[in-house]
């Protein structure tokens, strides 16, 4: 690149960065990131669309280029991992490269990376260890018995294998503390302190299991259930992540601007075909454009009961649905609380109506970053 | 019917497909380890009923595909009336594609089940 080249992309980078301070938005973020993408610097672009995703916590944009930059940064390690476990197969080399395809969220390459580690490495506790941290972070969002239940069996595999393993203790102890089995997790804190005895991160989880009344039921899987049938943990400790990526370390609480919905479904409406639609929230319709009184009710009730038994596939929370059928489409996306559903006669075109309805989302709901949920409010 | 669902499973991001009733009884399936043939066919006859009840209060009840998207992966049913193809499929999938394949097979399933009815 010539020397005016490089004084034109200099001047460029700092208009649009004028811009991200000045008029931040979405699209702002995302060009100033393109030309320090397009300088080569990958970690800058990194750290710019970071702050971006924090102002800007819904933007589908923002965070599918936040992946795409942790991709590229991890892209070498991962050929270099790749090359190593293909010639001389370690079960560091698997646990280290399933958890940077974990960090881009390429949960199913993970997962199988794990697998072939177990049965490659049986006595190794590292692939265990990962494999109990997934289903800890599902069972934090979901809340699912299920998920709970093979964090814990995956964890203590991990002790089994090597009674030192911290990271799977520290877990453990968490995990078990939350559910409200205090005394198991008092003999896992225990079990860290004899080989790390001041361990500040411990100590926090001593003081807080310290805090926790003892219930008469420790029965793990009794706990689970309970856990599930409430929808919370019983001493919550940390946050939960939002599943679509690990880069949102906060939780977000949503709520609904019922104008804007209401607008945003008359602008739907205009699509070919619209029949009915509907903004559904905790306590029922929020906003509803043609379909009568059934429709939101209808929507409500789908996603309740198909939303139960989908998490019993175990392949996590339903987001989306779309019911083809004599009748028309209907299209269903959800941001807990919230769904959003249409209902169109016709074939629709399927990219145009998601992008639609994510734009009504973006539009509609605020969504504000919290700390760890219902931490002060909530007893047994 | 077997070599269909073969070839369906082949498909990038299939992880298992079945044939079931309405109410749940098994035809055919090819799925993968982690999945549990009878807990499969259950749940995906229950999803079955409850989207029909769902769609009944507002028009027709019957539907003739129903894709689930959820945080960890997908579910796709079609109808091939008397019995449902169910395929369960990682989230990372190109949808558009798998949709073709899955298609695909419930046209010779479903043609399958007319010459055998011959």
């Amino acid at each position: 690149m010539g020397l005016f080249d490089r004084l034109k992309q200099k001047k460029e980078i700092e208009r649009l960065e004028a811009t991200v301070r000045g008029n931040p938005s979405p699209k702002a973020y995302l060009e100033l990131s393109e030309r320090y993408i397009s300088t080569g610097d990958i970690d800058k672009a990194f750290r710019l669309v970071d702050s971006g995703l924090r102002a800007f916590p819904k933007s589908n944009d923002l965070l599918q280029r936040l992946v795409s930059l942790r991709k590229r940064r991890n892209q070498e390690e991962i050929r270099e991992l790749s090359g190593q476990i293909a010639s001389s197969p370690s079960a560091q080399a698997y646990a280290r490269l399933a958890s940077l395809y974990r960090e881009i969220d390429e949960e199913e390459r993970c997962l199988d990376l794990l697998r072939e580690a177990v049965d490659k490495f049986p006595a190794a506790d590292s692939p265990h260890q990962i494999l109990g941290e997934m289903r800890l972070e599902r069972f934090r969002l979901d809340h699912y018995h299920r998920d709970g239940k093979l964090a814990i069996d995956h964890l203590e595999k991990a002790i089994e294998r090597n009674e030192t393993n911290y990271k799977a203790l520290l877990a453990l102890a968490k995990l078990l503390l939350e559910i409200g089995a205090v005394g198991h997790a008092l003999k896992r804190i225990r079990e860290i302190q004899a080989f790390a005895p001041s361990d500040p991160a411990v100590d926090e989880v001593l003081r807080a299991a310290e805090q926790c009344p003892r219930g008469q039921v420790e029965d793990v899987d009794e706990l689970l259930r309970r856990v599930e049938n409430q929808g919370r943990m019983i001493f919550p400790l940390a946050p939960p992540k939002d599943p679509r990526t690990r880069a949102l370390a906060r939780a977000i609480d949503y709520t609904a601007d019922v104008e804007m919905a209401q607008r945003g479904l008359e602008q739907l409406a205009a699509l070919p075909g619209f029949v009915a639609g509907s903004l559904t929230g905790g306590n029922g319709t929020i906003a509803l454009h043609g379909g009568g009184e059934a429709f939101g009710p209808a929507v409500t009730d789908f996603v309740e009961t198909v939303g139960r038994h989908v998490r019993r596939m175990d392949i996590g929370n339903l987001t989306q649905a779309q019911i083809d059928g004599a009748f028309g489409q209907v299209y269903l996306s959800r941001i807990d609380p919230f769904v959003l559903a249409i209902l169109f006669t016709g074939t629709q075109d399927t990219g145009r109506v998601w992008s639609e309805m994510q734009s009504l989302f973006d539009e509609c709901l605020i969504g504000q970053a919290t700390g760890p949920r219902g931490a002060s409010n909530e007893g047994t | 019917m077997d070599e269909i669902l073969e070839r369906l499973n082949q498909a990038v991001g299939v992880k298992g497909s079945v044939v079931v009733h309405r109410d749940g009884v098994v035809v055919k399936s090819r799925l993968g380890e982690d999945l549990d043939t009878e807990e499969v066919a259950a749940l995906a006859s229950a999803i079955i009923r409850s989207t029909e009840k769902a769609l009944e209060k507002i028009g027709p009840e019957e539907f003739s595909r129903l894709v689930l998207t959820a945080t960890h992966g997908k579910m796709i049913l079609v109808n091939i009336d008397p019995t449902y193809l169910v395929v369960v499929t990682r989230r990372d999938i190109n949808l558009d594609l798998t949709l073709l394949e899955i298609d695909h097979a419930a046209y010779k399933v479903r043609n399958q089940g007319r010459i055998g009815a011959r």
